[in-house]
C-alpha cells in the first residue's frame, strides 16, 4: 500500500485520509479543530512531517519478540502532536495492528459527573461513563478484532453475569457498553486481555498491539477530582489509570506504546513546561524509563509553503494579499506554529 | 482697639441674626452700625503691614542685590573639591551643569534647576568625584601602614589567609561618635580550604543552608548579635570551629538518609538503573540465567554506560534539548533500534 511507503521525500507533502478510515479509526482520536476542517473541507488531509516518519521508521524496524518500546512525543504547544500521533495511528492499522487509542487522558482525572466506588478492588474508585464512552469508540476501531480474539480466563461481574473462557472480545465489550456500572472493569479486562495476548507471534492467530495515548502525563499528575468528604483522589485510586499504568509498563511483548505529553490540558502544570521531565514528574519518568523521546518542532520553511499552498488551493485564505505580503505577516504572527497559523488563516 | 471693634461686630452680627427670621425691617439701621463701628482709618505710616500702634515700625534690613551666580563665574579647570569639600544639598547657583528634574505637565518640559525642590530633596555625590576621593586617600596615607610586598596576587593571600573577617566603621558629624552598626563582623571563608572529606563536606553545606554559595564556593557568616564588635568576632570563629568539628561526626540518625535528602542524582540502585536492567535482561530472554554475573556484565556494557551518563546528566543539570536528544541517542543503541 503506497501509504507504507512514505519516506523523506514524500517530507511536506499531503496524503489524503480515505473517509470510511476517517469515521473508523478516528471516531474520537483527532484534535477538534481538525475535525472542524475535515467537515469543512470535506476531505481530512494530513501532512507528512519529521517526527511521524521517524516514529514510523522505528516501528517498523523495531523487534517485536522484545519488550514493548516506549516513545514520547514531546514539543511546544501546537507544534503538532497529536497530529503526529494519529499520523502514526493511520500508519499502525493499515498495517493491521490494533490501536488502543485514549484520546485524552485528561478527561478522565478531572470533571467526573460520576464516581463509583470499585467492586473489584474496596479502595479504587470507578468512572462509569468515561469508561463506557471508551469503550464504544474502541469497538468502533477495532471491530475486525473483536471476534477473532478469545478470553483466556473468566470473569466474573456479578453473582449471575460471568464471561466465560473462549469467548470472544466482543462479548466482553458488549457487555461493558450495556452495563455501565461494570465498564472500568472491563477495560480494565480488555486491556489485561490484549497485553496477554499480543506476545504471540503472527502465526497463531497473533496481532500487535499500538498503545496510543495522550497526555500520558495525566496519569502521574494531580486529579481535581474529590472524594465525597472533598478529600482529593489520586490517580492511583481511578481503576482506568491504574490499568492504563499496568500497559505503560514494558513487561509485555509485541507491541509499542506512542504518547504524547500534552500541556494544554494538564492539571497544575506552568503553561510553559513542554520537556518530559518537567511534565512526567519523578514518578512518570521513572515508569517511562527508558523511553525514547521525539520532539516535534514548529513548521520548517517547506512545511510552511506546503501548508500555506494547501489553504490557498482549498480557497481558505480569501483576502486578496494573501498571495505575497500577507505571507510575511502570518509568518511573523504565527512564528510558523500549526495551530496558531490554522487560527490565523481562519479570519483570512 | 482692635478687640473693641471685634465685639461690636459681633454684636451687630447678633441683631442681624435675630431679625432674618423675622421681617427685615430694621436692616437699614443694621447696616448702619455694621458700616460705622468697623471703621477702617489706619493711621500707620506702612502700607500693607499691619499696625503696631505705639511700638513702632519693624525695622529690616534693606534687601541688598543677588550677585551673578557662582557657576558663570566658574572655569573650566577649576578645583572642583572647593566647590563641593564636604556633603551639602545642592545648590543650583553652585553647580554648572543644565539638569532638570521633575514630572513634565502636558505639553510641557521637566522644569529647571533653578528653585527645584527635588533636587535638593535627594542625596547627591558632588563631594565624591574621583579627584575629592584621591585626597581623601592621600590623607588617609599617613595613617596607614604598607601592604606586605609577598602578597602580591589573590591566589597568595588565599592561601596563607583563607579567612577573611569584613567591620564596617561609621565617621557622622554628631553629638556621639557611637554607631550600633558597627558591631557586625563579616566571615568569608572558601569550603575548599577546610580540611573535610566527601560526607563532612555535605554535612556542612547542609548545616551551613543559606550562608553557603554554591557557586563561589564562599561560606558567609555575618553576626550580630553581641553588643561589641570584639564579641561577634568571637562568636563568628567559635560557629566556624563548631561546624567544622560537627561536620566530622556521624551521628546515629544519619543513616536514615533517603533518596530525597541526595545533593546528586546517584545512578545505582535508582528506579532508572532497575528499569534499564530489567529491560535488558526481557530482551534476552533466551539463554542467559539470572544471577549477578549476568548484572555485572550488563552493567559493564558501553551502551549501558552511556545511558547511565546520559540520565545522570539530565537529572543533575535539569533538562535542555540537547541533554534530552543525548539521552535519546543512549535509549537507541540499549534498544538496539
Amino acid at each position: 500500500m503506497w501509504r507504507a511507503c512514505q519516506s523523506e521525500r514524500h517530507l511536506g507533502q499531503y496524503y489524503t485520509l480515505p473517509t470510511s478510515h476517517l469515521h473508523t479509526i478516528f471516531p474520537h482520536g483527532l484534535p477538534a479543530r481538525y475535525q472542524q476542517q475535515v467537515k469543512t473541507f470535506n476531505e481530512g488531509c494530513v501532512m507528512v512531517r519529521q517526527p511521524a516518519l521517524e516514529l514510523i521508521s522505528y516501528l517498523k524496524a523495531a523487534d517485536y519478540s522484545k519488550p514493548a518500546v516506549r516513545y514520547l512525543l514531546y514539543g511546544l504547544k501546537g507544534s503538532g502532536k497529536t497530529m503526529s500521533l494519529c499520523h502514526t495511528i493511520h500508519y499502525c492499522s493499515t498495517q493491521g495492528w490494533l490501536v488502543l487509542h485514549i484520546p485524552d487522558a485528561h478527561l478522565w482525572v478531572k470533571n467526573c459527573k460520576e464516581l463509583l466506588p470499585s467492586s473489584y478492588h474496596t479502595s479504587r474508585f470507578d468512572q462509569p461513563i468515561e469508561a463506557s464512552n471508551w469503550l464504544r469508540n474502541f469497538r468502533t476501531t477495532n471491530e475486525r478484532f473483536l471476534s477473532k480474539i478469545k478470553l483466556r480466563q473468566r470473569y466474573t461481574w456479578t453473582k449471575r453475569e460471568s464471561t466465560e473462557k473462549g469467548s470472544p472480545l466482543g462479548e466482553l465489550v458488549d457487555m461493558g457498553v450495556s452495563r455501565v456500572k461494570s465498564s472500568s472493569d472491563v477495560v480494565g479486562a480488555v486491556l489485561k486481555e490484549l497485553r496477554l495476548q499480543a506476545a504471540e507471534t503472527e502465526e497463531s492467530e497473533g496481532f500487535r498491539l499500538a498503545v496510543a495515548i495522550d497526555g500520558v502525563n495525566s496519569l502521574w499528575g494531580r486529579t481535581t477530582i474529590k472524594k465525597e468528604d472533598k478529600s482529593p483522589v489520586a490517580p492511583e485510586e481511578l481503576t482506568l489509570i491504574h490499568n492504563l499504568r499496568k500497559m505503560i509498563d514494558n513487561n509485555w511483548c509485541g507491541g509499542a506504546v506512542i504518547a504524547t505529553l500534552s500541556q494544554t490540558g494538564s492539571l497544575y502544570s506552568p503553561s510553559s513546561a513542554y520537556l518530559p521531565k518537567e511534565l512526567l514528574g519523578e514518578e512518570g519518568f521513572d515508569s517511562m524509563d527508558p523511553f525514547i523521546p521525539v520532539p516535534v518542532s514548529n513548521y520548517s520553511e517547506k512545511e510552511f509553503e506546503s501548508c500555506y499552498l494547501y489553504y490557498l488551493d482549498r480557497h481558505w485564505l480569501q483576502h486578496p494579499h494573501s498571495e505575497n505580503e500577507g505571507k510575511k505577516e502570518i509568518i511573523f504572527l504565527s512564528n510558523r506554529n500549526p495551530s496558531v497559523l490554522e487560527r490565523l488563516c481562519a479570519f483570512l | 482697639m482692635a478687640a473693641h471693634t471685634l465685639n461690636i461686630y459681633m454684636l451687630s452680627l447678633g441683631r442681624m441674626h435675630c431679625h432674618i427670621y423675622g421681617r427685615n425691617v430694621h436692616k437699614a439701621l443694621n447696616r448702619a452700625t455694621y458700616a460705622t463701628a468697623l471703621s477702617t482709618n489706619n493711621s500707620s505710616p506702612n502700607k500693607g503691614f499691619p499696625d503696631r500702634g505705639s511700638r513702632g515700625p519693624i525695622i529690616r534690613r534693606p534687601r541688598r542685590e543677588e550677585g551673578e551666580p557662582r557657576k558663570d563665574r566658574m572655569p573650566v579647570d577649576q578645583d572642583w573639591t572647593a566647590v563641593y569639600p564636604t556633603a551639602a544639598p545642592f545648590r543650583p547657583g553652585s553647580v554648572p551643569l543644565p539638569v532638570r528634574m521633575g514630572f513634565p505637565v502636558k505639553r510641557g518640559v521637566p522644569p529647571e534647576k533653578k528653585g527645584n525642590l527635588e533636587l535638593i530633596k535627594i542625596p547627591n555625590f558632588l563631594h565624591l568625584t574621583p579627584t575629592a576621593i584621591k585626597k581623601h586617600c592621600e590623607a588617609m596615607k599617613l595613617f596607614c601602614t604598607e601592604w606586605p610586598s609577598a602578597l602580591d596576587t589573590n591566589v597568595k593571600c588565599d592561601e596563607h589567609f583563607p579567612i577573611k573577617i569584613e567591620c564596617k566603621d561609621y565617621v557622622s558629624a554628631g553629638t556621639s561618635i557611637r554607631n550600633p552598626s558597627a558591631r557586625i563582623v563579616n566571615l568569608r571563608v572558601k569550603l575548599s580550604s577546610l580540611n573535610l572529606d566527601d560526607h563532612a563536606g555535605k554535612k556542612m553545606v547542609k548545616l551551613l543552608g543559606e550562608r553557603y554559595c554554591k557557586e563561589t564556593d564562599i561560606i558567609t557568616i555575618i553576626t550580630d548579635s553581641c553588643p561589641v564588635r570584639q564579641q561577634n568576632y568571637d562568636y563568628a570563629m567559635y560557629l566556624l570551629t563548631v561546624l567544622y568539628h560537627e561536620s566530622w561526626k556521624t551521628e546515629a540518625w544519619e543513616s536514615e538518609k533517603t533518596v530525597a535528602d541526595m545533593e546528586e542524582y546517584s545512578w545505582e540502585d535508582s528506579p532508572s538503573q532497575k528499569n534499564a536492567l530489567s529491560t535488558l535482561v526481557r530482551m534476552q530472554i533466551a539463554g542467559e540465567v539470572e544471577g549477578d554475573a549476568v548484572r555485572d556484565k550488563l552493567l559493564g556494557r558501553p551502551e549501558v554506560q552511556e545511558y547511565r551518563e546520559s540520565v545522570i546528566r539530565l537529572m543533575n543539570e535539569g533538562e535542555s534539548e540537547s541533554s534530552i536528544l543525548q539521552y535519546r541517542e543512549a535509549v537507541k543503541k540499549l534498544l538496539k533500534l
